[in-house]
């Protein structure tokens, strides 16, 4: 271990102290799932390491008349079991509970996913979708933006821990005829990274089919979380029938320019994101989540 | 002491099936002795072994699949604090050795043959020291050509591993019976296909590991994580160039490991690190190493002519398979013969011919992997027979009923059936799956469609061609004055529940409660010698020295209670830890009885020593003889769910059918049983070694995908077993160790088949795979 001091500041305020006092000699660390397997492969440059797992407000989840917010050291399992997200946050409930195996999801954040910057982060796709905003603290004060702005390249964050610090994410309450749902594809049923997932979000006219509006992030399509825009706007407007849904799915996959890796080839993962986007439209319509799979994790 | 052998006589051990038998202590669910140590963490593995002193064992390997070692200066790694001592190839002497191929050194001083082959090792005060100097050795590589593919490897122009090893070929083996070309002619359906099956990972929880420790007297200790205490003793005195009395194994618990925990060359490097520096030397591999540089599953490529009757008869069968050895020999010639000739005495063949090739390549070295071979060849028959009955309208129950073999066959090559319920497990399966009515239920309307899967099995129990000097076991079962019997065996209990198994018999054949057994852990010091874990031996060879032993104590114990009770031995029954006489109401404990004889001898535990050489032989020149004393049988029906848009192939339920001979533990073979399923469904369905120019790119549970719990059965696995008896295991029980595996991923493929029309003929079944068979059908 490099690091000589692991602090557990209790307030958001004595954390930003401490990445101010030290001068980007230390960093934060949330669930540590990520980082500490990163750390035997690289070491870590840093004196110390933040833990924010003890304060109070950024393990909460909850909303006001607007917004729901979900602070960035809940975990992945808080997430699954959250009923205000049951309720108004299918698209995340269900990302969360495809990530790694109940003992990740224990201990793994949201907020340590999002600034982690995998391309296919299964929450990150889900906030993406959302089209979620982050809450960010530094020295210099609060402020915020669209998570999507956040990344820049696979495994590259616009956020800076040793500077900065997540609160929360937040997003729109879900209004009359919205709906979520996500989707992925892996090698097994549990504890892999995904060949593609993706999240949508999608408001339907009342009593109809016609999409009002769409959101569609998809991973690993890109070198970070992708908007589908252009089968977005092909969807805008739009009656979702059957011919609709089939369209969509080569639509999707000819706008995608995903890469050959190790869990699939290009041409895969295109094939792949066309049968997902099928099936969660179809899902979404039906008002039902997509995740195939009934058991319970 | 009396030592009454059973020389290979054929006792009726048990009676015929059909007659229920009364047990007090078999056919039960018991849970394993050992398994409240494990599960509370107690239990202490090789790697949880902190002795006084001990240095820390790291090996540096290579980074090259095939590069000459022109420099290897460790100057700089030397200086490093806490550094004891490092071994290069220049340090260490160039005999040679090896377990089945002299084509082992201690270090190689000329060149490195794999991508994680062993270059130099290091010993040192900490784990960090030992990483920081083998960071800081410089190696100058040559590189040199290299060869991946087996069949690549066998072409004129390869460059050579072994410049004495023609074409690569490290063995060959080649088997004719009968008339194999003469009776193809004369065959109705003659079907011809090439299967090929993969590289895989055992993936055991406790990697490799080794404490080698210099003791008083010269000697050597070393505690091995290992299958094979006695076998390894032999090999490694060999390597190190000492008296096998000079050293010492003790075998603790271990993490499981499925064939691979053979001999191994970190094993060695500890010893002789340990020997040079006269300290303690732990050597456990990391995942990563294990994964590089373990001995996983010899990939084949197989090639398969059948010929067959109209109705079905099987008539001729012609294999040629080219198997990968990797960079230097384990156990791949002994696989590849049992590849090449196992399941002929599955099926009642007549004209057989078979040849395969052992290939060198620039890969990781290869060896055993429950199933032995015979998992790979399951493949291939199993899937050609479906392919068979497809094509020419046979019912794949039957043509498995008509050609299986039968109780009292003896095969094409020698090998005596002497218990068999095929036929009974066929049944049962079918019974039990539904088989025929899922047969004729139509495809599914949605994109997900089911379909349905059989393979059968045959196994050993016991291979006599293995360990060349014998095949056999012997035991000792000593009552202690307390009343309590402990088993001393050499087989190795690895996770399978042998120990258990052991325990059990010494208490059926004694009359003893079980709670009051159990089997001491293998230590050559003190241990019978015992070949180990292999060929699914344990139970039935090593459990039938263990019965052997059990009831020459009873023999003694009679005796003993005639003597000091004054009774005639006829007057006495022993059930359970109570002993009857007949003459008197109440009966006496064992613990009472054995104390009052124990102290009539000066205190001494009577002990009971059993020997068991079962009446196999090694097969001559042509292969031909009995090389096991017992033969399990299986079938498997799979029922999957094949999604014919992602390509995604799902277990939905699993039927497995054990002629197992006896149920010993009915809980340990139900687990036996359903890891095997899930073993061979994560090969079938996905888990796959990649390697690329010779690197491995997946060595770890990350990217090398086992199967979770999430991925067994959407229903579940039901197992069943029929109790054959069999004449020479303990009780009539054989073994289920291997069987569990071989038939799964055939019947996993013929189930995809029966799904979606599409036959994948080289392992793993993946989504790739399945929508290019549907995008070409």
């Amino acid at each position: 271990m490099t690091w000589e001091n692991y602090y557990m500041p209790l307030t958001t305020g004595e954390a930003i102290e401490l990445l101010v006092e030290k001068q980007g000699k230390a960093r934060i660390i949330a669930g540590g799932t990520d980082l500490m397997v990163q750390h035997r492969s690289d070491p870590l440059n840093v004196r110390a390491l933040i833990d924010i797992g003890r304060i109070p407000g950024l393990k909460e989840i909850r909303e006001d008349s607007r917004r729901i917010y979900i602070g960035a050291s809940v975990t992945h399992s808080q997430i699954v079991n959250s009923a205000l997200l049951k309720k108004k946050g299918r698209v995340l409930v269900e990302a969360a509970r495809t990530v790694g195996a109940p003992q990740i999801r224990n201990v793994g954040t949201v907020g340590g996913n999002v600034v982690n910057a995998q391309p296919a982060a299964d929450t990150a796709i889900a906030l993406t979708a959302l089209d979620a905003r982050i809450h960010i603290l530094s020295g210099d004060g609060e402020f915020e933006k669209p998570v999507i702005d956040t990344f820049l390249g696979p495994g590259k964050s616009c956020i800076d821990p040793s500077k900065e610090l997540v609160t929360a994410f937040s997003y729109s309450i879900p209004g009359p005829g919205e709906r979520s749902c996500f989707a992925r594809l892996a090698r097994r049923e549990s504890l892999a990274l995904p060949i593609v997932n993706l999240g949508l979000w999608l408001c339907l006219e009342e009593d109809d089919h016609i999409l009002k509006d769409i959101r569609i992030a998809v991973g690993p399509m890109s070198t970070v979380p992708f908007r589908a825009r252009e089968t977005e706007a092909l969807l805008k407007g739009v009656l979702l029938d059957k011919a609709v849904i089939e369209k969509a799915g080569r639509s999707i996959s000819d706008e995608v320019t995903p890469r050959d890796s190790f869990r699939g080839s290009a041409d895969f993962k295109k094939q792949m994101i066309g049968v997902i986007l099928k099936r969660s439209l179809e899902s979404a319509l039906e008002g039902k989540g997509v995740d195939s799979d009934e058991r319970e994790q | 002491m009396l030592f009454i052998p059973m020389l290979g006589k054929e006792k009726a051990l048990n009676k015929g099936k059909g007659e229920k038998m009364k047990f007090s202590n078999l056919g039960k669910e018991t849970p394993i002795l050992d398994g409240l140590e494990k599960v509370t963490g107690r239990a202490r593995y090789v790697p949880d072994l902190k002795v006084e002193g001990m240095l820390h064992g790291r090996i540096l390997r290579s980074p090259y699949p095939h590069a000459r070692l022109k420099k290897v200066d460790i100057s700089k790694a030397e200086r490093i604090s806490g550094v004891r001592d490092i071994i290069t190839g220049k340090k260490v002497s160039q005999h040679k050795f090896g377990p089945m191929v002299p084509d082992w050194v201690i270090l190689p001083d000329d060149k490195v043959r794999f991508h994680g082959d062993e270059v130099a090792a290091v010993a040192a005060t900490s784990e960090e020291s030992a990483a920081e100097a083998l960071s800081l050795i410089e190696v100058e590589y040559e590189v040199l050509p290299a060869v991946f593919d087996p069949e690549l490897a066998m072409a004129e122009e390869a460059p050579l591993l072994y410049e004495e090893k023609e074409n690569n070929i490290a063995t060959t083996f080649y088997v004719h019976k009968g008339d194999v070309d003469k009776a193809l002619a004369g065959s109705e359906i003659v079907f011809e296909e090439t299967y090929q099956t993969n590289q895989v990972y055992q993936a055991y929880m406790e990697t490799m590991a080794a404490v080698a420790a210099p003791g008083d007297y010269e000697r050597l200790t070393m505690w091995l994580s290992t299958q094979i205490p006695s076998m390894s003793r032999l090999r490694y005195a060999e390597a190190l160039e000492i008296c096998a009395e000079d050293l010492r194994i003790i075998k603790p618990h271990v993490g499981g490991g499925f064939g691979a925990k053979f001999e191994y060359k970190a094993h060695i490097l500890a010893a002789v690190l340990a020997r040079r520096t006269g300290s303690p030397v732990r050597m456990v591999n990391n995942r990563e190493e294990d994964f590089r540089a373990g001995n996983p599953r010899v990939p084949m490529k197989i090639w398969i002519k059948l010929g067959l009757a109209k109705d079905g008869t099987l008539l001729a069968k012609d294999t040629r398979i080219i198997a990968g050895n990797g960079a230097r020999t384990v156990y791949a010639p002994a696989i590849t013969s049992t590849a090449c000739y196992r399941i002929d005495s599955l099926y009642k063949f007549k004209n057989v011919r078979s040849t395969g090739y052992t290939v060198y390549t620039n890969t990781i070295p290869t060896s055993c992997f429950r199933g032995f071979g015979n998992a790979q060849m399951h493949f291939a028959m199993e899937s050609a027979l479906d392919t068979i009955c497809h094509q020419y309208n046979l019912d794949p129950i039957k043509i498995r009923q008509q050609n299986g073999v039968t109780p009292g066959f003896t095969s094409i090559h020698g090998w005596e059936i002497k218990s068999c319920a095929l036929k009974e497990c066929l049944d049962k399966a079918v019974e039990e799956s539904n088989w025929y009515d899922k047969k004729k239920e139509p495809a599914e309307k949605s994109p997900v469609k089911k379909g349905i899967g059989v393979a059968i099995c045959n196994h050993v129990s016991g291979n006599r061609p293995f360990f060349k000097p014998f095949d056999g076991s012997s035991a000792l079962v000593r009552l202690t004055p307390e009343g309590k019997a402990i088993v001393f065996t050499g087989e190795a209990d690895i996770g399978q529940g042998m120990n258990t198994a052991f325990a059990l018999i010494a208490a059926e054949a004694v009359g003893l409660d079980v709670k009051n057994v159990r089997t001491a852990a293998v230590d050559t010091d003190i241990s019978p010698f015992g070949l180990g874990s292999f060929a699914t031996r344990g139970t039935t060879i090593g459990g039938r020295a263990v019965y052997e032993a059990a009831v020459n104590l009873k023999k003694q114990l009679l005796e003993h209670l005639a003597r000091v009770y004054e009774k005639k031995i006829e007057q006495i029954t022993i059930n359970e830890g109570q002993i009857y006489f007949d003459d008197q109401e109440d009966p006496i404990t064992v613990a009472k009885a054995i104390q009052t004889i124990s102290y009539t001898l000066g205190g001494t535990s009577l002990v009971g020593h059993g020997v068991f050489v079962p009446e196999t032989v090694l097969p001559d020149e042509n292969k031909y003889g009995n090389v096991s004393p017992a033969y399990p049988f299986g079938c498997h029906i799979a029922e999957v769910e094949v999604d014919t848009e992602t390509g995604r192939a799902r277990l939905l339920n699993y039927w497995a059918v054990h002629d197992v001979g006896r149920v010993i533990n009915k809980q340990t073979l139900e687990g036996q049983v359903e890891g095997g399923v899930m073993m061979g469904a994560g090969w079938a369905l996905g888990e796959d070694m990649v390697v690329k120019e010779g690197k491995l790119l997946n060595p770890n549970f990350h990217d090398y995908c086992l199967p979770t719990a999430m991925d067994t059965p959407r229903g579940r696995i039901y197992s069943y077993f029929l109790e054959s008896g069999d004449p020479n295991g303990p009780f009539g029980a054989k073994g289920i160790g291997e069987p569990s595996l071989n038939p799964v991923p055939a019947a996993i493929a013929n189930a995809v088949f029966d799904a979606v029309g599409v036959r994948v003929k080289n392992l793993p079944i993946t989504p790739e795979k399945i929508l290019e068979g549907l995008a070409s059908a």
